[in-house]
């Protein structure tokens, strides 16, 4: 355990050393990978999908502010849809036009949940999202989640139905439209989903803020039966075809990879390393304020090997000369 | 000489308003009424757009039965109807806005009196030199 805190302590030492290149590294890193799988998923737009244009999209992104990314990321999704048919586009136009208009006006801090939201499904560890964004965020956070698995069964919907909705006859591209989104809103696994991640983020969060010992570990815990449980029960309501298995097995996988974010964003301090620059009368100050590291990692030991040459000064002379 | 406690407190404040001292003095700068009356005129225009958009979508949605009830029906009614619903719909987000931004502006007050205070202890320090 105590190898494990150190390595935490040299992760979070070289964080703070290099915070300026990870932070690009990360947002290079996490929007390739979200525009990598958007063109898996719904790659219609085969010019979109070229590596070149990914990197360079993933480059931008990696300049820019964070919701960028977002943005980014559903012009991909437009631009692919629009492609497969019009109806489609408009149909993700209409939802994401929602989602920003009405939601991100308020927070714009949260919008990175929508997209890590089908990220996670796509890497089927969903369950992760609402105890992460309990443990880490505040209920608002629920509204965002929505959005996202709204955003993640449209795109398996349009995904699943691409040949149903390519027909070029008259008659099916005038209801296409109404196909969609009955189809869309109509999905009952969609609406137990979010209503499962919604109690189960409340209850992370209630539980994570209780002043006891372990809270996180207890909310954790508590998530993943809550939202089991949850989730069996929409079944039973709506009968959502829902795999028992699987949702036990994705649960043991999210919680695995909780326990991880926990280790690491427990105790988590926001300080970090700033630099300022301001003037008095007297002097200009250039300031680099680093945060202190709380646990300490050991100083290297230093064993003599061969005594004689402690007598010897740092050129190799000998000190009697 | 360099007063190192004068020093830190530069730097706090210096680090307070590169962060959320920008966005706080934009804030600042407005009245608390004014503030929040633009924050819910831009929540109006936006939901606004949003009931356009939803009008769009129920008329694309229903659209062969629009265009059949469309000479049969009392449109003075219809439109009285949708009319109600936008004012609702405004209202609500208005009303969510209001509270949301007068709820911003408040912490805005707390932290700006948090920061002329420390000013205000910055030039003691000097005085006592």
């Amino acid at each position: 355990m105590t190898t494990l805190l150190e390595l935490r302590e040299y992760i979070k030492k070289f964080y703070v050393k290099f915070e300026l290149y990870i932070t690009y590294a990360w947002k290079f890193l996490l929007s390739l990978i979200a525009f990598t799988m958007i063109g898996n998923k719904i790659g219609y737009q085969t010019n979109l999908t070229k590596l070149p244009i990914l990197l360079m999209a993933a480059l931008l992104c990696s300049i820019m502010p964070a919701n960028f990314m977002v943005v980014l990321s559903s012009g991909f999704i437009l631009a692919h849809l629009y492609k497969l048919s019009l109806q489609c586009a408009v149909v993700a136009l209409i939802i994401f036009l929602l989602m920003f208009l009405l939601y991100f006006r308020f927070s714009p801090k949260d919008t990175l949940a929508v997209m890590l939201t089908p990220m996670c499904f796509y890497l089927s560890v969903p369950y992760v999202i609402p105890i992460a964004l309990g443990l880490l965020s505040t209920p608002a956070s629920i509204v965002s989640m929505a959005c996202g698995v709204i955003v993640t069964y449209m795109i398996s919907y349009i995904s699943g139905n691409a040949t149903v909705l390519t027909a070029t006859d008259m008659e099916s591209k005038a209801t296409q439209f109404q196909t969609i989104l009955s189809e869309l809103m109509g999905n009952k696994a969609m609406w137990v989903c979010i209503a499962s991640f919604a109690i189960t983020l409340a209850v992370v969060y209630l539980i994570r803020r209780m002043s006891v010992d372990h809270s996180w570990t207890i909310a954790i815990v508590a998530g993943a039966l809550t939202n089991i449980i949850c989730l069996l029960i929409g079944d039973l309501l709506y009968s959502t075809q829902l795999s028992f298995g699987g949702v036990i097995g994705k649960t043991i996988l999210s919680v695995i990879i909780l326990f991880v974010i926990q280790f690491f964003a427990f105790n988590l301090d926001y300080s970090r390393v700033e630099k300022v620059q301001f003037e008095d009368d007297e002097y200009y100050y250039y300031v680099k304020a680093v945060p202190k590291v709380s646990v300490s990692t050991p100083a290297p030991k230093v064993k003599k090997i061969n005594q004689s040459n402690s007598n010897r000064d740092y050129r190799g002379r000998d000190r009697g000369e | 000489m360099l007063n190192e406690e004068r020093v830190i407190l530069m730097t706090r404040m210096a680090a307070y308003q590169q962060h959320e001292g920008k966005e706080n003095n934009a804030i600042n700068s407005y009245f608390r009424s004014d503030y929040v009356g633009f924050q819910v005129l831009k929540s109006v225009i936006s939901a606004t757009i949003v009931y356009l958009i939803l009008v769009a979508a129920y008329v694309m949605y229903h659209f062969s039965e629009v265009l059949q009830d469309v000479y049969n029906t009392d449109l003075m009614a219809t439109a009285r109807k949708y009319l109600v619903y936008y004012i609702l719909l405004v209202a609500v987000y208005s009303v969510i806005s209001y509270i949301i931004y007068s709820i911003r502006y408040n912490r805005m007050r707390g932290n700006m009196r948090a920061y002329y205070s420390c000013l205000k202890k910055l030039g003691r320090m000097y005085e006592k030199e």
